[in-house]
């Protein structure tokens, strides 16, 4: 692993984001127009462990010829990255591992960490002292028990280790640096992702509520496979080669419908609660403030009219003067970070 | 005698000013006047005297009203600093209390699991955390402004780098942003300065 994919040498590499998420890790950085390129790989792998020499080289051809993304591990095993694992964990009547759960790591999956920071390693290279990384982290959940110093701590030791000068960043203030410049970094920003929902509450450049929520694109995977019987991969799968949120055509499109709309109540009605608990020390609001969206859930069609609809019903502080998804969901957050190390 | 008919009275009634009790009624409310501006001159000359009683120390040895507001200030601010520190000090007294009450309550609970606990036993341990609550009166609360041990986090997992594997991963580049990141760089910096340090 080197930093050949530096365009024009080493001066590329001195600023990066990175968005470590639970279903997918992006990495930012500028080339030298200052241009953000991105990079990204699904945050999963499938290890398969040849029986004997033959069986090892027919499974390595296979992989070649389909194109897939492999490691083979020091044991002679095979270990299928991204997109490729997902797939053929289904192929096989099985399910790929993930490094994370809900949004961080954790020392039970120790197993999975090389196999994070391989993934991490190839996505962003070996640094230099002076080569700064900003990389995202989840908000404290609020409806669950765990804590995200470990996880922070550990993402921070790992990229130290790739040679980075690294610094943390609450993951959907990220989202706020890189959609809500023109206004004046007043907002609310949500990130719907896989393990995750985080919200930010920010004015003027502060960040007033920092949170998150268990119930993000997992719950909802788990949730249909559990009510039609049916794996969550599969869900997982149907639902991110096409949701229509208002036309669902199959059962398990419907049953995903309804979940959504369920998160989204969920999370707004959240973000109303913690600004009741805050109204005394919370500045005044004079003008109306967007609400952006962002992460693999808002891809889904008509995810934005199903906020504005859940809105109807939340009482907030301020007035809403729009609901809108970031230009580019899966890439927001990344930007937000690269963005930061350039400040 | 030629009385002057022509000054009217206030009730325009004439004839009432020029008569012999008239003039003698005019000269009992002139010496009446006399007296009336006495009296008031007394009366600027005694508020004078009252407003200096007021504001300086009276020879007398008595207080200002001043002084006296002074005092009843610093007497009930006092007071309510003796009561504060009555109070901490009691809190703490019942914190080393409650320390060693919760370690007798564990050394007993261990000993009730085990079910070889007598009467005499429990009375005795009973004695001696009293004993040590009145004895033991020095404080032993945990101060915020104590050092305090540092959280390590430890790296669980085995340290496999890219170099020991052999990899065939491949990730495309996106560079289909076509925007310059220099004006929003710009406007980060004109509301930020610099990155806020993260509450995490």
């Amino acid at each position: 692993m080197d930093a050949l994919w530096f365009k024009g040498g080493t001066q590329m590499g001195k600023r990066i984001g990175i968005d470590i998420g639970t279903n997918m890790i992006v990495a930012a950085y500028a080339d030298e127009n200052e241009t953000p390129i991105f990079k990204m790989q699904r945050d999963a792998f499938y290890r398969i462990i040849p029986k004997t020499e033959v069986n090892r080289n027919s499974i390595r051809i296979s992989l070649d010829k389909r194109g897939a993304s492999y490691i083979v591990d020091t044991d002679g095993s095979f270990i299928i990255v991204g997109e490729d694992a997902l797939e053929i964990a289904i192929e096989r009547n099985d399910k790929a591992q993930r490094p994370m759960q809900r949004g961080v790591i954790s020392p039970k999956e120790k197993a999975s960490l090389p196999m994070l920071k391989l993934i991490i390693e190839n996505l962003i290279g070996i640094g230099s002292e002076d080569d700064k990384c900003i990389y995202s982290v989840p908000g404290k959940p609020i409806d669950a028990s765990f804590d995200i110093s470990y996880h922070t701590e550990m993402m921070g030791l790992y990229l130290k280790q790739m040679g980075y000068n690294a610094q943390p960043i609450n993951e959907a203030f990220a989202i706020a640096l890189s959609e809500l410049l023109d206004d004046g970094l007043t907002g609310v920003c949500v990130s719907y992702g896989a393990g995750m929902t985080n919200v930010v509450v920010v004015h003027e450049g502060d960040p007033l509520v920092e949170f998150s929520v268990t119930r993000a694109g997992d719950f909802i995977d788990f949730s249909v496979g559990n009510a039609l019987d049916v794996s969550p991969s599969l869900v997982q799968m149907e639902k991110e080669a096409g949701t229509d949120l208002f036309n669902p055509t199959t059962k398990i499109m419907e049953a995903v419908s309804v979940y959504y709309t369920s998160v989204i109540n969920y999370t707004l009605q959240n973000i109303a609660y913690e600004l009741k608990q805050r109204e005394k020390t919370l500045p005044i609001f004079r003008n109306p403030v967007p609400i952006v969206v962002s992460g693999g859930l808002t891809l889904a069609e008509g995810f934005v009219k199903k906020v504005e609809e859940s809105l109807l019903n939340i009482e907030l502080p301020f007035k809403v003067s729009d609901v809108r998804r970031a230009a580019e969901p899966m890439k927001a957050v990344a930007n937000g970070c690269l963005l930061a190390a350039s400040i | 005698m030629e009385y002057n008919k022509n000054v009217p009275n206030k009730k325009n009634r004439l004839l009432s000013t020029s008569g012999p009790r008239d003039i003698q009624r005019r000269q009992m409310l002139d010496a009446q006047s006399d007296i009336v501006d006495g009296l008031k001159s007394q009366v600027v000359i005694l508020q004078e005297q009252v407003n200096k009683s007021l504001s300086a120390v009276r020879s007398d040895g008595q207080y200002t009203a001043e002084q006296v507001n002074e005092a009843v200030i610093s007497a009930v601010k006092s007071e309510v600093d003796a009561l504060k520190s009555k109070y901490e000090s009691t809190i703490r007294e019942l914190t080393n209390e409650n320390k060693i009450l919760r370690e007798t309550n564990i050394r007993l609970s261990g000993r009730t699991e085990n079910n070889n606990i007598t009467d005499v036993q429990l009375q005795k341990m009973l004695s001696t955390a009293v004993a040590q609550i009145t004895e033991n009166k020095q404080v032993d609360v945990i101060d915020n402004s104590r050092p305090k041990i540092e959280t390590v986090f430890i790296d669980p997992s085995e340290n496999k780098s890219a170099a020991n594997v052999e990899t065939h991963i491949i990730v495309k580049e996106d560079s289909s942003a076509k925007e310059n990141m220099n004006n929003k760089i710009n406007k980060l910096k004109g509301i930020l300065g610099s990155l806020p340090k993260q509450k995490i």
